[in-house]
């Protein structure tokens, strides 16, 4: 931090003339359509995902009362076996996907550059995508409503039941393109979210002073990165399955039906996290603003976030203790089941503490963070009553575990949601909700919570199996589930009084002020609404409460806001290091584009082709994707019309490298990416491990041309490190040769792939082991296409003169994903060609 | 001990072992979970309601104090960690003793003390369980469908298979869920130590009807069972009137490819075998009590009983229908 007094210095402007309405014209979204389809602005898309989910939330809502009215009594047939089928596998798929997880990138989108002291996240065109293919994906799954096919097979979807020979509408089909899509927009969400935590935090904002909530979605963006290939394999598998005859799931090819549980789970349960981490993260940061002191214990909440991330991914067995494990194992994820406990009580007794020795001002905000206290303990302690595996294979599959997710949902996101909207709601609006009816809604949501909810553990107790449409009187469910159902429509009626105060409070709410709880952190030094630029001045920041400084001893020096980096030629913003937060470069944000919803909906129009079974459909709206993602690719300007110094001195343009908020980008698709092959491969080996007979069928595969495939791969990378190099020494023309040998030796791999595939013993629908060979290997071919095309599109800019010694972002990506590429084929080769051999 | 009505199917009050282990643990579990629940909502209670002194001397200053005196909170009262700490302990304690208990349970609940005295293939199906007993004899075995007779306090062996979509065999007072998977046999045990019925129904959503594939279990005294089992290794009675004569030349014409009647030629391998239907307490898996009236209906028009059901509708004439269920009230 010693050095950049003297940036400020060199941008000391306190009273730049003019400066917020030439900012106002730099980051102002364009009124009318133009602006709704083609802005970036994070707050407006922050605003959006919270509008989008909120409605389906309440379209979840709805299904969950039209089954609570079924279930009111015994026997009942208001709603028949396959309409209410449908309900509780859309209900748990909406508001999983669609509400929990979107309602907090929501608020993350809205919140993380106020707080991090950013005009905008790191890719905010990625943000606008990632909303695009949300709403998307939500058209996907619901036009299945239009065809009476609504999934029909629980939000966890086990094959065989899923597979086409039990299932065989289009029901199926919807659940598998709609997750896939959606996991594009959460994986790019989540991709931005890291980066943006990386390299956009103000100076100063270093990472032990970030708010809890940046260290939840942080942590449950990371998750996402590594949990959700596993879901995307297991999605494209089963629409293997179903459409093109592979045998994943089928027992009798080979396959097996756990495998979808075990990928299934070890994506889930991560996701549990995505979906109360970063609602943790808003209680961590409320509480102390309404108890009127800092959290207890930030440093332990902090690693306590991280530490229940890391741990999620050691867990997912719990969700199949029934499925015939043998009993060290059952032990060992009953233990690391129990140990995830601790950081949540973490979190507890922070909260309890921060109570105590506060002094609490009883806001409604404030009601909605105590009563997520109590419910998160029911839910916590039910919790470890499910790990206890004795007790869970009684427990498993009965309305206890219905009680235990709802606890764990409704209190840990809902409720933190509902008074997070109460808290931000001001800075968003410039308005104060209204507080007598918010009481009013908490209390009455809080007593229809417990009503609905708490029933449902004796109820599981008494043997009540889940996913039944009705049930017989004999067994004496009736009178619970009839409270149950009461306690339901009290919790909607809280609700709506919640939505009637939003809506009465956005039209004549009182007068916000920038600061209204009196708040420490950094999005309250903004006005309430924030100019679309956020900062006219790039603050510095000195302490974890900035707003607080002259209350506490954090630090010795004081956060300023006046004075520090104006960046004011066009869209810019500050990127800093890493761990201390020290800047480093100016990044050239991009204006408003068309592109995001270009791609978004090329892509969802694909996704509808494949849902039709269209080949040529789907051709066409691929290539629209590509014609989408090249027009997005291809810079604006060419190299020498670019600034590449600015007034910031000693601050670069944009940087290269680990500076360039881009080499993070490649980092973190590729960290994805890996995971991907992980799960491809660990699916490999399960089903070779389960598999009774000889695996791979025909005995190892042909590996001579697999040899010399991976020789040409690995000279390819030399060849492309070698143009890299050259693109850095400024000499372009053997950049050009480089990459042009490179794509001449991708060329040849992938005939020669083809070649090997021609005189291949088996067909892909043969066997589960031919199913896994050619998905695997035609996954690792895919890529190297991709980066063929990577490479073209290099080569033509190389050849135009795009790049420098000082800008070469695009070479270094691209070399980085190509020597991806070579590595994973590298693990390919030695599982699928060489471990059979062993 | 008769079980009041309201808990027919709870396992909260089991019968037999495993889950009478598994209840001990359940019970223990749920004490601690009230208790922790009860300190939990008390601390918050306390902490949200309770009257502060007004003196900001002690530890109890906020930032609203600190404006007030221009004084900065101490960093060492600003913390407030020690009750973190004892919060944490003791949690970590609690969860230690859980897991000991938890590791402790799944020991004993894993491996039936003893050797099995009866071994059934449970064989799963959308929606009605398949039960063939197995003593190693092949004139001592047979196939029933539904209901399970075992001895009282012997130990039964289950091995689980499905060859459809995945279903969970779980009878709550005996026994907690063990999964039928395709494409793979699980093994399960479980000892009555009551003669009684014990309700069950199909634990793992697999289609349509899953909330009707209910299953019974009677522990039956030795000698009653023996009794039971004799009958079932026989071949069904044959017809002894005009009416159930002409009741069983129906059955094997209309419903012989689908279900078996051992002794006749109706052995199709769809449906449950019917060689002692009458026996049995339940029709269509635990849906209707097996009387006449239920079972015209079924054997009319299975689906508006349990739509989807494999059964098709069987438009028979009256006095066919008539008969054929007469016929299927004398294999008793």
């Amino acid at each position: 931090m010693a050095n950049y007094p003297e940036i400020t210095m060199q941008n000391a402007a306190p009273n730049v003339p003019g400066l917020e309405a030439l900012l106002q014209r730099e980051w102002e979204t364009p009124r009318g359509w133009r602006g709704v389809l083609s802005t970036v602005d994070h707050k407006i898309i922050g605003k959006r995902y919270l509008i989008t989910a909120f409605i389906f939330l309440i379209i979840g809502g709805l299904e969950a009362s039209a089954m609570r009215v079924q279930l009111s009594r015994a026997n009942n047939h208001l709603i028949s076996a396959e309409q209410y089928n449908q309900l509780f596998t859309v209900h748990g798929v909406t508001m999983i996907f669609l509400y929990a997880a979107p309602i907090l990138s929501g608020f993350s989108n809205y919140l993380w550059p106020l707080m991090l002291g950013s005009r905008d996240m790191a890719f905010p065109r990625l943000n606008a995508l990632s909303y695009w293919v949300y709403i998307g994906a939500g058209i996907l799954l619901y036009s299945s409503v239009l065809l009476g096919a609504m999934p029909n097979a629980g939000w966890f979807n086990y094959p065989p039941f899923a597979s086409r020979v039990y299932d065989p509408g289009l029901n199926i089909d919807f659940y598998l393109l709609g997750l896939t899509l959606l996991t594009v927009s959460t994986t790019v969400g989540s991709a931005n979210f890291v980066v943006s935590l990386l390299k956009t935090r103000a100076p100063g904002m270093s990472i032990n002073r970030l708010p809890i909530i940046v260290w939840g979605t942080l942590t449950a963006s990371v998750s996402n990165l590594l949990a959700l290939p596993s879901l995307t394999v297991a999605c494209i598998f089963l629409f293997l399955d179903r459409r093109a005859g592979t045998h994943f799931f089928d027992a009798a090819g080979g396959g097996h039906p756990l495998l979808w549980q075990h990928l299934f789970w070890m994506f889930g349960h991560p996701w549990v996290y995505v979906i109360v981490l970063p609602a943790m993260g808003m209680v961590s940061d409320i509480l102390p603003t309404f108890c009127r002191r800092p959290l207890v214990g930030y440093l332990f909440v902090a690693c306590a976030t991280v530490i229940t991330g890391v741990l999620g991914f050691g867990v997912w067995l719990h969700h199949m203790f029934a499925t015939g494990i043998p009993p060290l194992a059952l032990s060992f994820f009953a233990g690391a089941s129990m140990i995830i406990a601790i950081p949540s009580a973490v979190g507890v007794f922070s909260w309890l503490a921060t109570i105590w020795l506060g002094r609490p001002r009883r806001t409604t905000s404030f009601l909605y963070m105590a009563g997520f206290v109590a419910l998160f303990t029911i839910g916590g302690v039910t919790g470890v009553m499910t790990a206890a595996v004795p007790f869970d294979l009684q427990l498993t599959d009965t309305y206890f575990v219905v009680a235990h997710l709802h606890y764990v949902l409704v209190g840990i996101n809902v409720f933190p949601v509902i008074g997070a909207v109460y808290y931000w709601f001001p800075k968003m609006t410039g308005k104060l909700m209204d507080e007598r009816l918010g009481k009013w809604g908490y209390w009455v949501s809080f007593v229809g919570t417990n009503l609905v909810f708490f029933p449902m553990h004796v109820l599981g107790m008494m043997g009540m199996p889940r996913r039944i449409y009705t049930y017989a009187a004999e067994f004496g469910w009736g009178p619970l589930n009839m409270l149950e159902t009461v306690g339901a429509f009290v919790f909607v009626i809280g609700m709506l009084i919640f939505f009637v105060n939003v809506f009465l409070s956005a039209r004549r709410g009182a007068p916000a002020g920038d600061n209204p709880w009196d708040a420490p952190t950094l999005e309250w030094a903004t006005s309430s609404p924030p100019k679309p630029y956020n900062f006219a001045i790039i603050p510095t920041i000195a302490s974890r409460h900035p707003l607080w400084e002259d209350r506490l001893q954090e630090s010795a020096g004081r956060s300023t806001f006046g004075n520090g980096l104006v960046l004011a030629e066009g869209r810019e913003t500050v990127g800093t290091s890493v761990l201390d937060a020290e800047p480093q470069v100016v990044m050239r944000m991009p204006g408003d584009s068309y592109a995001p919803i270009a791609l978004a909906t090329t892509l969802t129009l694909a996704f509808f082709a494949m849902l039709g079974g269209s080949v040529w459909l789907s051709a066409v709206a691929f290539s629209g994707v590509l014609a989408s993602i090249l027009k997005w690719l291809w810079p604006a300007h060419r190299a020498g019309d670019v600034v590449e110094s600015s007034r910031s001195g000693t601050l670069v343009m944009e940087g290269s490298g680990v500076q360039s908020v881009a080499w993070w980008g490649m980092v973190c698709v590729l960290v994805t990416e890996g995971a991907f092959f992980l799960y491809l491969l660990a699916s490999y080996f399960y089903l070779a491990s389960t598999s009774t007979n000889a695996f791979p069928t025909h005995g190892p595969p042909e590996i001579r041309l697999a040899l010399l495939n991976t020789c040409i791969l690995f000279a390819s990378s030399v060849t492309l490190e070698l143009g890299k190099r050259a693109v850095r020494r400024g000499n372009n023309g053997r950049a050009a040769i480089g990459t042009g040998v490179t794509i001449l030796l991708g060329l040849v791999f992938i005939a020669l792939q083809l070649v090997e595939y021609s005189g291949h013993a088996g067909r892909p629908t043969d066997d589960a082991y031919a199913s896994l060979f050619f998905t695997i290997t035609g996954f690792h071919g895919l890529h190297v296409c991709v980066g063929i095309l990577m490479l073209v599109v290099l080569f033509t800019r190389i050849v135009r003169g795009h790049f420098s010694a000082k800008r070469h972002t695009a070479v270094t990506n691209v070399t980085m994903y190509w020597h991806f590429v070579d590595v994973v084929w590298f693990v390919v080769f030695t599982s699928l060609y060489l471990t059979p051999r062993l | 001990m008769t079980l009041p009505v309201l808990l027919l199917q709870s396992f909260m009050t089991p019968a037999g072992q495993p889950a009478i282990d598994q209840a001990t643990l359940g019970w223990a579990l749920t004490v601690v979970a009230i208790l922790v629940v009860i300190v939990v909502a008390l601390l918050l209670l306390a902490g949200v309601f309770r009257k502060r002194s007004e003196s900001t001397a002690s530890g109890w200053r906020t930032v609203d104090d600190a404006r007030t005196d221009g004084t900065p909170l101490d960093r060492g009262i600003a913390s407030g960690m020690r009750p973190m700490y004892v919060g944490m302990a003791i949690t970590t304690v609690i969860l230690a003793a859980t897991f000991a208990a938890t590791a402790v349970a799944v020991a004993r609940t894993n491996r039936a003390n003893g050797s099995a005295n009866v071994t059934i293939h449970v064989i799963a199906h959308q929606w009605w369980w398949e039960a063939r007993y197995d003593d190693g004899i092949p004139a001592h075995s047979f196939v029933t469908a539904n209901e399970l007779h075992i001895p009282v306090n012997g130990v039964i062996r289950l091995t689980l298979s499905s060859p459809d979509v995945i279903h969970s065999f779980w009878i709550p007072e005996l026994a907690g869920k063990t999964d039928a998977i395709p494409g793979q046999r699980n093994v399960a045990w479980f000892q009555a130590k009551r003669v009684g019925r014990y309700w069950g129904q199909c634990a793992e959503y697999c289609g349509l009807q899953h909330a009707h594939m209910g299953s019974l279990v009677i522990a039956d005294s030795a000698p009653a069972y023996a009794q039971w089992v004799a009958a079932q290794t026989n071949a069904a009675a044959p017809p002894t009137d005009s009416i159930t004569q002409l009741g069983a030349r129906v059955f094997v014409r209309s419903c012989g490819a689908c279900h078996a009647v051992r002794g006749t030629e109706g052995l199709g391998v769809i449906g449950p075998d019917l060689t002692h239907v009458a026996s049995r307490g339940t029709i269509g898996a635990g849906l209707l009590p097996n009387t006449h009236e239920n079972l015209m209906q079924w054997v009319l028009n299975a689906q508006a009983l349990k739509p989807g059901v494999q059964m098709p509708p069987m438009p028979l004439p009256a006095n066919e229908l008539q008969a054929v269920v007469r016929y299927l009230e004398s294999l008793r």
